[in-house]
């Protein structure tokens, strides 16, 4: 899920021709050919351009091949970031899970610099976008658990960036009171919800630490016939507990409408999970690899965090009104309730 | 890929090209006529707006044309929210176009009409290289600075050497509600002028009106597009 202070506002920096051919001209890549902003997603047609607003995407043909030209966003383009990020994609590419083959440029590394500004240049899977079917999830929750497995088997060379769950949404507190939309009433209300994260949302140490994706929601995955075939936007991996992952995946999967189009993909936010969904994703987890208890235990708290964090981004880009905001407080009982219906421990 | 091509263009914007398109379409379509639509305005596309489209689908890596009144439409308008600023650089703005044409299920089509953005520029070469023997109707106003900017227009398609099939004179007039006498917009000898200058014929003046396929003032363009539908095909000639 988007992270700290992205801008709100769309630069219109695009590609031109001279970026796209130096691009090409640093990568073994034959000849430019055509490049393309628009592309046909399995069931729908994507304006790359449109579905972010921190980093330039393209699709990218060459003599050589199809690739997909993509801006590192500049919140996350830092050194460390950059080699902490590839050195996880290229491993788990090369442990057969599906994510992007990045390529390297004729200067030998993974990335090129172009006007203070990175970018990577990867092998280009098609798919299609989420369509919340039960076999997508299934598939889903599977991939998440073999990446953080993969993961761990990575010998880090460099430190990994850190981002707590607590700094996450503090930090969405502060950009939501920024908001021109922020009203009396609002602010109160992130007061509230402030006092609470500082007092009640607290991750404990002890929780074993996995490289985690970061940003594992519906539309940086794709899949064919239900099965995941890529898994984009490894951008704000880093060290974590996996339950970083997990509780942003059962909020962006289970609590967020999609509205399909590439502009805004997230039509809505539910103020409920479903349980019977939620209860097969948390096992298709599991049938991998077996949360602890102590991982069990501190669930809740990472998908009420990913919850308010989702709530806050939405009021942040005006998705939502301030009807929602009303309602952010009453997420612990919700989440609480949630858990409670799903019984979980009792199922090991 | 659709071979008879009609560019509706203009040079201003807001003159009624995409109503025009629209109506036209409508038209020909309840005559009978295969119409299909390509909404070239890539960065106001309001086909969508006008047909009420949903978002394009995609099968078999090809985009299916919504279908409503009896008119294909392919428009990127619906794809992204309608407060999204769509910009385009110049390397993606023919590949984009030679998608929305080429990666289409037409099926058989006796028209394609393209709805043009205003201006002269980079997407109308992109149309120009894709039709190449498409020909163009004018859409012009009589507001002096909607004529300017046709004549630019015209003399644009001319170094393109593209076919022209006449001028249109839009929102040339309006029925008073209260008496219904018929009053003029604009200086009603501007766009004649216009076109017995430059030796095009002038097709039509239609009034302002919410729709123009409501209208009977569409049925003579309707009458002069099937007529040159009979007229064979460019390319052939």
């Amino acid at each position: 899920m988007p992270l700290k202070s992205k801008p709100i506002e769309l630069e219109f920096d695009l590609f031109d021709e001279t970026l796209l051919n130096t691009v090409v001209a640093n990568y073994d890549v034959g000849n430019l050919l055509e490049a393309n902003s628009v592309v046909l997603e399995g069931d729908r047609i994507v304006i790359l351009g449109e579905k972010t607003q921190t980093s330039r995407k393209m699709a990218v043909e060459t003599s050589k091949g199809r690739y997909f030209l993509k801006q590192i966003p500049w919140y996350c383009d830092d050194l460390q970031s950059v080699a902490f990020s590839h050195k996880l994609t290229i491993h788990l590419a090369q442990a057969g899970l599906p994510v992007p083959r990045l390529l390297t440029s004729s200067s030998g590394t993974t990335w090129i610099e172009i006007k203070g500004s990175k970018f990577t240049l990867t092998e280009y899977i098609a798919g299609n976008s989420y369509q919340g079917k039960t076999a997508e999830n299934q598939t889903i929750a599977q991939t998440l658990a073999k990446i953080h497995l993969a993961g761990s088997q990575c010998n880090f060379d460099v430190q990994s960036p850190h981002e707590s769950l607590p700094q996450i949404v503090a930090s969405h507190i502060n950009l939501a009171r920024q908001q021109p939309t922020c009203t009396p009433g609002v602010s109160r209300i992130l007061d509230t919800l402030e006092a609470y994260c500082q007092q009640s949302l607290i991750i404990p140490e002890s929780l074993p630490l996995f490289p985690v994706h970061g940003d594992f929601i519906p539309w940086n995955i794709a899949f064919h016939n239900n099965e995941v075939t890529a898994i984009y936007d490894f951008d704000n991996c880093c060290m974590d507990s996996r339950l970083h992952d997990l509780g942003e995946a059962i909020v962006a999967f289970f609590a967020l409408d999609y509205l399909g189009q590439s502009s805004q993909l997230r039509k809505g936010i539910r103020l409920n999970l479903p349980v019977k969904e939620t209860h097969a994703f948390l096992q298709n987890y599991q049938a991998i690899s077996r949360l602890s208890n102590l991982e069990l235990k501190w669930l809740p708290v990472h998908v009420l965090g990913a919850w308010w964090e989702s709530i806050l981004l939405s009021f942040i880009r005006c998705e939502q009104d301030e009807h929602i905001m009303q309602q952010i407080l009453g997420l612990p009982g919700i989440v609480s309730d949630w858990w409670n219906q799903l019984n979980f421990t009792h199922t090991l | 890929m659709p071979q008879k091509c009609l560019l509706v263009a203009g040079g201003k914007g807001g003159i009624g090209k995409s109503t025009v398109t629209a109506g036209l379409a409508r038209s020909l379509a309840a005559a009978g006529k295969k119409i299909g639509i390509l909404d070239a305005d890539l960065s106001g596309p309001n086909q969508s707006i006008l047909f009420q489209t949903e978002p394009l689908h995609v099968i078999d890596n090809e985009i299916v044309p919504a279908y409503v009144d009896g008119v294909k439409v392919v428009t990127l308008g619906g794809i992204a929210q309608r407060e999204t600023a769509l910009v385009w650089s110049d390397p993606v703005i023919q590949s984009t176009l030679r998608k929305l044409v080429k990666d289409v299920t037409w099926g058989h089509l006796d028209l394609l009409i393209i709805d043009m953005p205003p201006g002269s520029g980079k997407i109308h070469l992109a149309i120009h290289e894709l039709f190449p023997s498409a020909t163009v109707l004018f859409v012009t106003t009589g507001s002096p600075l909607a004529a300017a900017d046709c004549i630019r227009q015209i003399s644009f398609y001319k170094r393109l050497k593209t076919p022209m099939l006449g001028i249109l004179e839009n929102y040339s007039h309006f029925s008073c509600s209260c008496c219904g006498e018929k009053q003029a917009m604009y200086d009603t000898e501007l766009v004649p002028e216009i076109a017995a200058d430059i030796g095009l014929p002038l097709l039509a003046q239609l009034p302002w009106s919410k729709n123009p396929a409501d209208g009977n003032e569409m049925n003579d363009l309707r009458e002069t597009c099937i007529q040159w539908l009979k007229q064979p095909f460019a390319a052939e000639r």
